[in-house]
């Protein structure tokens, strides 16, 4: 079982390596350099991604944060929880990279308008949701409870992130896929793009993974001290 | 044993694609020759400090934080076995 574990940990991390090689490739090579910002928007194929990583991964704590409070199985929680880790960390990288994108382009690091400033709430309620179980004992329902609240309401905030530039003017730029009438990429870029996105959902999934075998040997470490106290 | 050479040459593989992340920025940039590819968009030197520091966020996030559950995960099994040799129970 372990061995079989071990294989296709190996196997996809080494997949990953490759598909972000190609990426890589994809990305500086055979996707043209756009017009008027040139070699900078670059960033474009692992800031797009990377918010799709992270919305992605706080729609999975949603689901599985309603699956905890309807079946109390921890799983759920487990499984809530890890996802919720890999999603703050890309949201992270969405907030780093844009002010690094906007320098040049705007003019400006920051700027308050919808997109940003809604962005910026979403990571710091996920990251009160890793505080908030980081605080409580893993003990009891109280963290999973918590927790599970935090992860559903927490999500209701994402459609507002995804919608705020359509909704508001903002300095950030209109969408460029579905974007209606006007929107749209190159054809290589597009392709570009799309490959990154899968690359970094491919990437999400691993982590995935690797987290939720974490959590799954946290819980039973747990376990066994809980046995131990009581003995 | 196929585990473990794939096991072994997956973080060299990895450093190879952080070696790439540095390289194909500087020469979509500046070409082969050195000489500035990058057309609009302001100077490319510029542009590449900018381009330089995104990708390495990115790959120096994502590579901290598998390194810290591969590390956290390591120190969790130690401390299970330990728990369940002391409970006398089969650590498997």
């Amino acid at each position: 079982m372990d061995r079989n574990r071990a294989i296709i940990d190996s196997l996809l991390l080494l997949l990953t390596g490759a598909a972000m090689a190609v990426n890589l490739w994809l990305i500086f090579y055979f996707a043209p350099l756009e017009r008027t910002m040139g070699l900078i928007q670059k960033i474009f194929y692992f800031h797009v991604p990377s918010a799709w990583v992270a919305f992605l991964a706080f729609f999975i704590t949603f689901l599985m944060s309603i699956g905890y409070l309807a079946s109390r199985r921890d799983w759920f929680d487990r499984a809530a929880s890890s996802s919720a880790s890999i999603g703050t960390v890309f949201c992270t990288i969405v907030l780093v990279t844009g002010p690094i994108w906007a320098r040049p382009v705007w003019g400006i690091w920051w700027t308050w308008d919808a997109r940003l400033t809604s962005t910026l709430v979403l990571w710091f309620i996920y990251v009160a949701y890793l505080l908030i179980r980081s605080y409580l004992p893993a003990s009891g329902t109280k963290r999973g409870t918590l927790s599970a609240v935090v992860g559903i309401i927490g999500f209701l905030n994402v459609p507002l992130v995804y919608m705020s530039i359509r909704w508001w003017r903002t300095q950030h730029p209109q969408p460029v896929i579905a974007g209606g009438e006007g929107s749209g990429l190159e054809p290589r870029m597009k392709l570009a793009f799309f490959f990154s996105l899968a690359v970094f959902t491919l990437l999400y999934a691993v982590i995935l993974r690797y987290r939720m075998r974490q959590s799954f040997i946290d819980g039973r470490v747990e376990k066994l001290l809980e046995e131990r106290r009581r003995s | 044993m196929i585990a473990s050479v794939v096991g072994r040459s997956a973080p060299w593989f990895l450093v190879a694609a952080l070696i790439l992340v540095v390289i194909m920025p500087m020469e979509c940039a500046f070409g082969a020759d050195g000489a500035s590819s990058v057309r609009p968009g302001g100077g490319p030197a510029g542009n590449t400090g900018y381009v330089f520091a995104a990708f390495l966020f990115v790959w120096g996030a994502l590579w901290l934080y598998l390194v810290a559950i591969h590390r956290g995960q390591r120190r969790m099994e130690e401390r299970l076995s330990r728990l369940e040799k002391s409970r006398g129970g089969d650590p498997s």
